[in-house]
């Protein structure tokens, strides 16, 4: 059931962005304005079908293209970013920490030094 | 999971703290250790434990007198540790907003802002003492604890 509703929603903006684009480019496509030019209206030669498209598809793509690069761009560029509902993988650095962490580590004695701090979650 | 195959923590991120770690040596003349890694423990009630080792691991004499940050961002724990000598400079009280301000950075995705935001309120606390030399190895990779 779920996986169908993506699919399902992704066909109905299909369809509606078919539609859109083409009942608005319908009249561009007529061969006569039903209506009749109005007075003293000096119609041009009309758009080819080619010209049509061009405009009201393709132009309009470049443009979405553009903002979603502008967008999307600085997040690639700045590279993995910490989510804290998306875990960590990766290996742990230790700054300032002794020069043979591993040897340190397995030798290290905490005795019974009264240590300060604190702790906390997220 | 995680944000994929290579996966580490972003160069920016560790020259920003670094550069935290030198001021605070430089400026207030406190050893201050960071270390951003999950642990590898079977409980995470034992993550103080681990990391009181961790601060036992700096050596005799850094053990002593060393701040240490420990950020676990996977297991989202923090833990700070510091040594007999340092607890009038830098108080537990100290420890406690810095742990505030760093989970809250923390849930927000901001590892390198919380920490340097720590480091910041350690060296207000600490006041202004003689520079310590520069710590010549700057940051290490472990392999031995892994990733969770």
């Amino acid at each position: 059931m779920h996986a169908v509703k993506p699919l399902r929603a992704a066909a109905a903006s299909a369809l509606t962005a078919m539609s859109v684009v083409l009942l608005t480019a319908g009249p561009a496509l007529a061969d006569r304005n039903p209506l009749g030019p109005s007075e003293g209206a000096d119609p041009g030669s009309g758009l080819s079908p080619a010209a049509t498209i061009a405009l009201f598809v393709f132009v309009p793509l470049a443009i979405i293209g553009a903002i979603a690069t502008l967008v999307l761009l600085p997040g690639m560029v700045r590279g993995t970013r910490y989510r804290p509902a998306m875990g960590w993988d990766a290996p742990p650095v230790w700054f300032a920490g002794p020069l043979d962490p591993e040897a340190a580590v397995s030798t290290a004695q905490p005795g019974d030094v009264t240590r300060g701090g604190s702790s906390g979650s997220w | 999971m995680g944000a994929g195959s290579k996966a580490a923590l972003p160069e920016r991120t560790q020259q920003r703290i670094q550069a935290a770690i030198e001021s605070c040596r430089r400026q207030n003349g406190l050893d201050v250790s960071v270390l951003v890694g999950d642990l590898l423990l079977d409980d995470l009630g034992q993550l103080r434990e681990a990391a009181e080792r961790l601060h036992a691991a700096l050596g005799d004499d850094r053990s002593q007198s060393a701040v240490l940050v420990v950020v676990a961002p996977g297991q989202r724990r923090v833990e700070i540790v510091t040594g007999p000598k340092v607890r009038r400079r830098v108080p537990d009280r100290v420890c406690s907003l810095a742990v505030l301000s760093m989970t809250t950075a923390f849930s927000g995705g901001d590892l390198a802002g919380g920490i340097v935001d720590a480091l910041r309120q350690f060296a207000d606390a600490a006041g202004r003492r003689e520079a310590l030399p520069a710590y010549d190895e700057k940051s290490t990779e472990l392999a031995v604890q892994g990733h969770h």
